[in-house]
């Protein structure tokens, strides 16, 4: 028994010694882009050139900038904007070989008073498309408000982004009113509320564009959010109002619209 | 060298700062006999602060949007902790769509609302504080109105070191909830606290009925909690197209008409019954089950009808009766 304590104490010396006099160089780093997985010793990293890019979301209606608190025509009904805000989380830019780059943990809170957003650092390079859902993933959409600050586009909103019954995020929420009563001005009467929101209407929106992210370049991915491809076909007077779960047929239009709102913006 | 040194010593600081201040005040739940250990959340330690702001969160009509009904409005102390009304009156006359159900032993319940939408305690207070038909506020709004109550912001600052915010708000209440323990009925008494006459010949015939197979109560009322914590459909309706339950969370053609199996402690002080209170006695639900339920395709396989004398139908609600806890509804821990 004692020997073979001692043998063995020898072969892990041995051992010892054999691997630090053989430690394979090279660079440790896994965010590096020479990150060798089997390197031991590290003996210099290169790091790939980031910028600081920006996503612009130019939102109209009706081709006017969006503004809530003012008057439009939608599908022939004089209708009040009050509220049109939605979540954007998932973004990625895609190169020409469909090498994807991924901003984890990064989530807008798109208002029509905003267009500028900061969407965090990208390696330089051309990229051929943006792809990006709309809504929050499964595992952070059932996560804890209240472990947020407010202010943070996870935190307590108000007005709410949030349920608490299915303890979720409302994806995107558009509250007005629409002339109900034909006299040509909105009135409380008809009051609308479109909240979409469940794991299930989550949408992933794939935008073909140019985007060269580099020194010297303005490095902003401009969007178009078009509220007018979101209302298509939407009954402004009789069928305005969902909360996703009571009124699935409109939360079913409306997210077939969002698949078609967004497209390449310009400057 | 140094410099790991001085973060050592950085950190040494500030792990000693921070354990200071909730162990001091640690609370103990009061656990009756025959109760389980409940799961303490670990960033939910009860503290008697903690508990003490929860309580006051929990009574105050602050929390609606016009200042008009606390959460006690609802969840009231002589019924349990719940409504005496089929649907719960929200601000402004406004009602939704669901029976207010009592708050007791709410530390061991691992479903939380009727449809299990919500996951926990610390997450539950958003329901009735952002629901249009309940307090009709927003948590913002909420937190921006306690910050200009300086009573308040002086105990937030003891409790969490921080001004009234969404994670101070429901980590207190939830705190407090945690305190409602309800396991002192004369049946506790008898089954748990060795007090063979706490129960007369009637309510053990009750209970004898209550637990046999051929009534099959215990099949889902069982345990400590009288529940089993899962979603049943009881096959009390046929049409659920108003509330589909369960289904409203996972869109599962397979749970519509499926709610939380509710504990019966207490239920002699909870009526009215069922997720939209639209059963008054218990007579009512003893000779639904007796029947077999309406025959929903997805009612419980539990509920297959039994027969039941008049005399047994007594003493089965005499045992029922016998479970509720006079010395919680009137815990002064919990009053006002």
């Amino acid at each position: 028994m004692k020997r073979n304590f001692g043998s063995a104490l020898l072969a892990i010396c041995t051992l010892l010694t054999v691997s630090s006099c053989s430690k394979k160089e090279g660079c440790t780093d896994p965010t590096a882009t020479n990150y060798d997985p089997d390197a031991e010793k590290n003996v210099g990293c290169l790091y790939e050139e980031t910028y600081a890019v920006e996503m612009h979301v130019h939102q109209f209606l009706n081709d006017i900038e969006l503004e809530e608190e003012m008057p439009y025509v939608i599908n022939g009904v004089n209708t009040n904007l009050n509220l049109a805000q939605f979540y954007v989380s998932g973004i990625t830019l895609v190169d020409a070989n469909g090498n994807e780059f991924k901003q984890d943990g990064l989530y807008l809170l798109v208002q029509p008073e905003t267009e500028e957003y900061a969407i965090g650092d990208f390696p330089a390079g051309d990229y051929t498309s943006v792809k990006f859902d709309i809504g929050i993933d499964s595992a952070t959409n059932h996560g804890d408000p209240s472990l947020y600050p407010i202010g943070d586009p996870l935190g307590a909103q108000t007005p709410s982004m949030h349920w608490g019954w299915s303890f979720g995020y409302i994806f995107m929420r558009i509250d007005g009113e629409v002339d109900s009563d034909g006299d040509g001005t909105p009135d409380p009467a008809g009051a609308f509320e479109m909240h979409l929101g469940t794991d299930h209407y989550l949408a992933s929106i794939e935008v073909e564009m140019p985007i060269s992210i580099g020194q010297g370049l303005e490095n902003i991915v401009h969007l178009q959010a078009d509220y007018t491809s979101f209302f298509t076909g939407v009954d402004m007077v009789n069928d305005n109002t969902t909360h996703t779960t009571d009124n699935v047929t409109l939360a079913n239009l409306l997210l077939d619209n969002i698949y078609t709102m967004f497209s390449p913006g310009e400057e | 060298m140094r410099k790991l040194i001085s973060i050592l010593f950085l950190s040494a600081i500030l792990v000693s700062c921070s354990e200071v201040i909730p162990e001091e005040k640690a609370y103990e739940l009061q656990i009756p006999p025959g109760f389980d250990v409940p799961q303490i959340p670990e960033d939910n330690i009860l503290t008697d602060a903690k508990i003490a702001l929860g309580k006051k969160l929990f009574y105050s009509t602050a929390l609606s949007v016009d200042s008009t009904i606390s959460c006690a409005s609802c969840h009231r102390p002589e019924n349990a902790f719940a409504d005496h009304l089929a649907i719960s009156h929200g601000v402004m006359g406004r009602t939704g769509f669901r029976n207010a159900p009592s708050l007791q032993n709410v530390a061991w319940y691992t479903v939380i609302t009727m449809d299990g939408g919500n996951p926990s305690l610390e997450t539950q207070p958003y329901v009735p504080i952002e629901t249009h038909e309940e307090m009709g506020f927003n948590m913002v709004l909420l937190c921006e109105r306690l910050n200009t109550d300086a009573e308040m912001v002086t105990s937030f600052n003891d409790v969490f070191g921080s001004n009234p915010d969404p994670y101070g708000v429901t980590r207190a209440l939830a705190a407090f909830e945690r305190t409602m323990i309800s396991g002192n009925s004369r049946y506790d008494q008898y089954a748990y606290q060795g007090n063979i006459h706490a129960l007369t010949a009637e309510e053990l015939q009750g209970k004898d009925l209550f637990f046999s197979d051929a009534l099959g109560c215990a099949n889902c009322h069982s345990g400590f909690l009288f529940t089993n914590n899962t979603f049943e459909n009881n096959g009390f309706f046929s049409d659920y197209s108003a509330d589909s339950g369960r289904a409203r969370i996972t869109w599962l053609h397979e749970d519509v008409g499926k709610f939380k199996v509710p504990s019966l402690r207490n239920v002699g002080v909870t009526a009215p019954y069922m997720h939209n209170g639209q059963v008054e006695t218990l007579d009512e639900i003893i000779d639904m089950y007796a029947a077999g339920g309406s025959g929903h395709e997805n009612q419980s396989g539990f509920i297959t009808g039994f027969s039941i004398t008049p005399a047994e139908k007594e003493a089965l609600k005499a045992f029922l009766l016998s479970l509720t806890d006079i010395s919680f509804m009137q815990n002064p821990d919990l009053l006002e």
